[in-house]
């Protein structure tokens, strides 16, 4: 479950920012990506609601920043 | 802990296990969490099952909707409450309770009464459309209304004094007039707020315990629920769900579509499930789907949709391959049919290519093909049209017949930015124009055929209380316009202000109904008996009833009244108004220059005055 989940988020962060799919690792953390501003984790977070079909918390919104974090978060 | 929309999955388990009703309501949340539709029926038995002490509640329906899907979660809210409720849906469309048959509302007196009413059961008068209506016809009609509902309440009181809510169906469709609803003098919404003002203050004058609950209101607050995330409005300021945004940017870009390029003038559409479901020419005038009951029922609300379209002054055509006298016949008799002949302003059936009746459609209607938008359900028609012509945008009716009557809603150039007395008429007007084409075929000569009009030309100088009009004309008027300056309200204000310039504008009526204000002339520069004239155009509605050269003869007087001896003119050639290329000459002027003429007012070759009666409304009958 994990791995389809771990490749799913990395394509999810892929085409929100437009970025090859090989550019975002499971390490890829806001920092490393361009456009992963404030506007862009909302977009996100917008996107893994829609993928996963899941609906976020205010502070999930805030926190889950980065590769890891949201694949954490969908898997549980 | 990632939670599924749209309700927390421990929400009715939580609610099923609780012990007692205060329990219960408490998890459901607050506000109240959206349930699945099979949770009513279990948190009733759970509710009757705990057994505490309820009031007994008769509750009496009387609706002329359906209202079957309420009845659990009505009974949910009221045991919620501390009711034990019993639920009397009286006869579907029974509002008008007979004095001697109590029976109606229950077998029990009710202790409430719900009324579920749409407006035009309160009086026929309040039947749509209900935009563009005029102050007098909106008080009108409410009134009729609140007689209506004073005559049902009647009914209700002489057999219960129980309180009663009163409630009307919101239109359930888009907004007739689209974005353009949100700038009209008279909106739908104006006859709905002033029937909802007067329904709610007679009951507050008149019916003690009767409450008026307005559905819009409630309308909006599920609107709100879908198009507002709380989330991303305290985080962020995002006020705007993603559902919500999407939908208020295509609603914005579409508001805005008219006022970047010229909206539709003619919606062609097809026959054959899209006008009604089926094929005509295999199940005949009784078999195709067109009435009361699904699928008929939604190619009847297309058709309402189409009329509201052409209450925006846009036109309507049919285009169909199919035999002229079975479409006619639908058009004629089939007793569901809402467009009928004159509803359209052309009419193409036969076995041709839609391509070629596109082209027919705009020629008979004297307007470019880009001009058109073309609905049809077949994707091999659609790409034929788009293949030869380009410039139309093609929609395709959806074959899910329930996704039919709003196939149109997203269609940005069936917008429009403004609505003038002309534009409201217009379809009217083209069908005026079709009888005189008729008349003409039938005539001896042209002359005969315009003498049997009876025209008569009304010209105004300086009219500035139709300034929105005759902007509106320099906008888009392409084919008759010699020199195309798209001036705006200002310009022409200012035009009309200056000691050194006039503008002249004419409307022009028949016997066969009047076409309104059509044509424009702007005269400036004048000085020392010389003057130029910087505008001339004339609506393509009139071409062909020699109403220019009638229009020029009083222009040449009125400049002539202003001491000009010296016209100049000019004829600036576009893509589009070839048609007016010989204008100039044709009427005695001189060419000094290529696409440069010049007339002498006062000796100037005659100008063989055209059929017409022409009357200056700032002067007296000047010429015939």
């Amino acid at each position: 479950v994990s791995a389809t989940a771990a490749t799913q988020v990395r394509e999810l962060v892929a085409a929100v920012f437009g970025v090859p799919v090989e550019a975002v690792t499971a390490q890829t953390v806001r920092d490393d990506v361009d456009g992963w501003d404030s506007v862009g984790q909302l977009n996100l977070m917008l996107a893994v609601e829609d993928a996963f079909d899941v609906r976020l918390s205010i502070e999930d919104m805030q926190q889950l920043v980065s590769v890891e974090a949201i694949v954490r978060f969908v898997a549980s | 802990m990632p939670m599924p929309m749209p309700t927390p999955p421990d929400v009715l388990p939580a609610a099923l296990a609780a012990r007692s009703r205060a329990e219960l309501r408490d998890a459901l949340g607050a506000p109240r969490a959206v349930l699945g539709p099979a949770a009513a029926p279990r948190l009733n038995a759970r509710l009757r099952e705990l057994g505490e002490p309820a009031t007994p509640l008769r509750v009496a329906v009387l609706r002329s909707w359906a209202t079957e899907l309420l009845r659990p979660w009505l009974e949910l809210e009221a045991r919620l409450l501390g009711f034990e409720p019993e639920l009397h849906e009286a006869p579907y469309g029974l509002l008008r309770v007979d004095a001697g048959d109590a029976a109606q509302l229950g077998a029990e007196p009710p202790g409430l009464v719900l009324i579920c009413a749409r407006p035009e059961d309160l009086s026929p008068a309040l039947a749509p459309p209900w935009s563009l209506l005029g102050a007098e016809e909106i008080e009108r009609r409410v009134r009729d209304g609140v007689a209506g509902l004073q005559g049902i309440l009647a009914g209700v009181r002489a057999v219960t004094a129980a309180p009663v809510l009163v409630t009307l169906l919101p239109r359930l469709a888009a907004p007739e007039l689209g974005t353009y609803e949100s700038m009209a003098a008279e909106p739908a919404a104006a006859l709905q707020t002033a029937l909802a003002r007067a329904v709610a203050a007679h009951l507050r004058e008149h019916e003690d315990g009767a409450l008026f609950v307005d559905l819009r209101l409630w309308l909006g607050e599920v609107g709100r629920r879908h198009a507002v995330d709380a989330r991303l409005w305290h985080s962020s300021r995002v006020p705007f769900s993603a559902e919500g945004s999407q939908h208020l940017a295509r609603h914005l870009l579409a508001a805005a579509a008219p006022l970047l390029a010229p909206p539709a003038k003619c919606l062609v559409v097809d026959a054959d499930d899209t006008l009604w479901g089926g094929i005509l020419g295999e199940e005949g005038i009784d078999g195709i789907a067109l009435g009361p009951e699904h699928p008929g029922s939604c190619y009847v609300e297309l058709q309402q949709r189409l009329l509201d379209v052409r209450r925006r002054g846009i036109l309507l055509a049919l285009a169909s391959k199919n035999e002229p006298e079975d479409v006619l016949a639908v058009l004629r008799d089939h007793p569901h049919q809402l467009l009928r002949e004159d509803a359209f302003a052309a009419i193409e059936v036969g076995w041709g290519a839609k391509a070629e009746a596109l082209r027919r459609i705009a020629d008979t209607l004297n307007i470019a093909t880009d001009a058109l938008v073309f609905l049809d359900d077949s994707a091999h028609e659609c790409h034929a049209v788009r293949s030869a012509l380009p410039e139309v945008e093609v929609v395709r009716t959806p074959s899910d017949a329930l996704l039919v009557p709003a196939c149109l809603d997203d269609v940005a150039r069936l917008q429009v930015a403004r609505l003038t007395d002309e534009d409201r008429r217009r379809p009217e007007l083209y069908a005026q124009e079709a009888a005189r084409r008729t008349r003409a075929q039938e005539a001896t000569s042209p002359d005969d055929y315009l003498r049997s009009l009876e025209i008569v030309m009304t010209v105004r100088a300086d009219d500035a209380g139709a300034l929105g009009r005759l902007a509106q004309l320099c906008q888009k008027t392409n084919q008759f316009n010699l020199t195309t300056r798209r001036h705006r309200e200002e310009d022409l204000r200012r035009f009309m202000d200056a000691p050194d310039a006039f503008t002249l504008s004419f409307s022009l009526a028949d016997v066969l109904g009047d076409s309104g204000l059509v044509g424009l002339a702007v005269v400036t520069g004048i000085d020392a008996g010389e003057a130029e004239v910087d505008t001339l155009l004339m609506s393509c509605r009139v071409i062909g009833r020699r109403a220019e050269t009638a229009f020029l003869r009083a222009l040449l007087d009125a400049a002539a009244r202003r001491g000009v001896r010296h016209l100049r003119a000019s004829y600036e050639p576009t893509a589009r108004n070839g048609l007016v290329a010989g204008f100039w000459p044709r009427h005695g002027f001189a060419e000094t220059a290529p696409g440069r003429y010049e007339r002498d007012l006062l000796d100037g070759p005659a100008i063989e005055a055209p059929p017409i009666t022409v009357v200056d409304a700032g002067r007296e009958e000047v010429a015939r």
